[in-house]
């Protein structure tokens, strides 16, 4: 059955089904959690103009995950950006700010798990972040991202043996 | 011999299926270095389910947040259906486009040119203003409206009845010559009645 994403029935369904994944994700990509109800928001407004059907609901939450995913990716480089020119002019690295509710939510765990992903390269944190915060299967991160099922098991393994070298850099206790 | 890395990754994920999915964990029940990898890839998915475990985690998907989006969501495709309405951008066909215009140039031109124009208004050639033509049948006031305290109607009857007769209604209104007069009907009346006695 297509999906017409103006169609209110269909849209709310989608939202419900979808929203969740798309703000983790997001949320795991800009650290950010104001950032990732905007993406969030910014994503289904897109969707909601696309005139296009989509063939199935699945195709349309790909849709979805992808643009969201894409967007997460182009804050993040720009705000990344901002952060090294600021780092160059004023000779004094400035640490990326958070509000203080949710610095104080965040675990000693997750902080450590956010720098070793932030510093994976984007091919593979696109996938890691999926599978990890998204709760998508291989089959499902490769309709998203466009690429094969294969190509993604390959990408969780680098990613995950990156992690490991990462962590263990970190002093974590992975091990 | 062991199985890829990758294999063992996916196993991990459970993403691997009957018959192979046995065998692997046979394998990995066996082999040391497979038990190994296996470890090392659960522990760091482990700790992705520790953050996923997090209070932040819940908060952003929340049903707080999601109404939050939702009303965002809601509120601006509104605003954009408003405004899209007025800015609608409408495709016409060329030739339905000219053959509107060409008939709209026609029906103009046959108002301004046809006998119930030209029996309504006159065009003077030296380009005098155009006038109002006297018509015979253009009815009389029936009285005789003198602007004495008696006799002097209501202002919204004098306007009734000229607004029942049409346009082409000829009014005379005998002002009173001398400029003593009692104050009393409509101010405009009043006023131009004192400006005549006085130009008189």
């Amino acid at each position: 059955m297509k999906i017409h994403s103006n169609d209110p029935a269909a849209f709310q369904g989608i939202y419900d089904r979808t929203f969740h994944i798309i703000v983790k994700v997001a949320y795991h990509i800009t650290l950010d959690a104001e950032v990732a109800e905007d993406i969030c928001q910014e994503a289904f407004i897109r969707f909601y103009h696309r005139t296009v059907p989509f063939p199935s609901e699945d195709q349309a939450r790909y849709w979805l995950i992808r643009v969201a995913k894409n967007l997460s990716f182009n804050y993040y480089k720009r705000k990344k950006r901002e952060r090294s020119a600021l780092e160059r002019y004023s000779f004094e690295p400035k640490p990326h700010q958070h509000n203080g509710e949710e610095l104080l939510m965040r675990s000693e765990t997750e902080q450590l798990v956010h720098r070793a992903v932030a510093q994976l390269p984007d091919s593979l944190r696109s996938v890691i972040v999926l599978k990890e915060y998204g709760n998508l299967s291989y089959r499902e991160i490769g309709k998203v991202l466009h690429i094969k099922e294969n190509n993604v098991k390959v990408r969780v393994h680098r990613a995950r043996n990156m992690l490991g070298t990462l962590l263990k850099e970190e002093e974590a206790h992975v091990l | 011999m062991c199985y890829d890395e990758q294999v063992i990754s996916a196993y991990v994920d459970g993403e691997i299926e009957e018959p192979l999915h046995t065998e692997v964990q046979k394998h990995i029940e066996s082999c040391v270095y497979c038990r190994s990898r296996q470890a090392e890839y659960r522990s760091v998915k482990e700790l992705f389910l520790a953050v996923r475990n997090s209070p932040i985690h819940d908060t952003i998907a929340g049903p707080q947040a999601k109404a939050r989006v939702w009303q965002q969501i809601q509120r601006k495709t509104r605003r954009e259906s408003i405004q899209s309405f007025w800015h609608r951008k409408i495709q016409i066909p060329l030739p339905l486009a000219a053959g509107a215009i060409a008939a709209v140039v026609v029906l103009v031109l046959t108002l301004v040119f046809s006998p119930f124009a030209s029996g309504i208004f006159s065009s003077d050639q030296s380009g005098a203003p155009l006038v109002l033509q006297e018509d015979s049948r253009i009815p009389e006031v029936p009285t005789n409206y003198l602007a004495s305290e008696n006799n002097m109607p209501e202002l919204e009857q004098l306007l009734r009845f000229l607004s029942d007769q049409g346009a082409a209604v000829e009014v005379k209104i005998q002002l009173p010559s001398s400029s003593k007069i009692q104050v009393s009907g409509e101010p405009q009346l009043l006023r131009a009645a004192d400006f005549r006695g006085r130009g008189e």
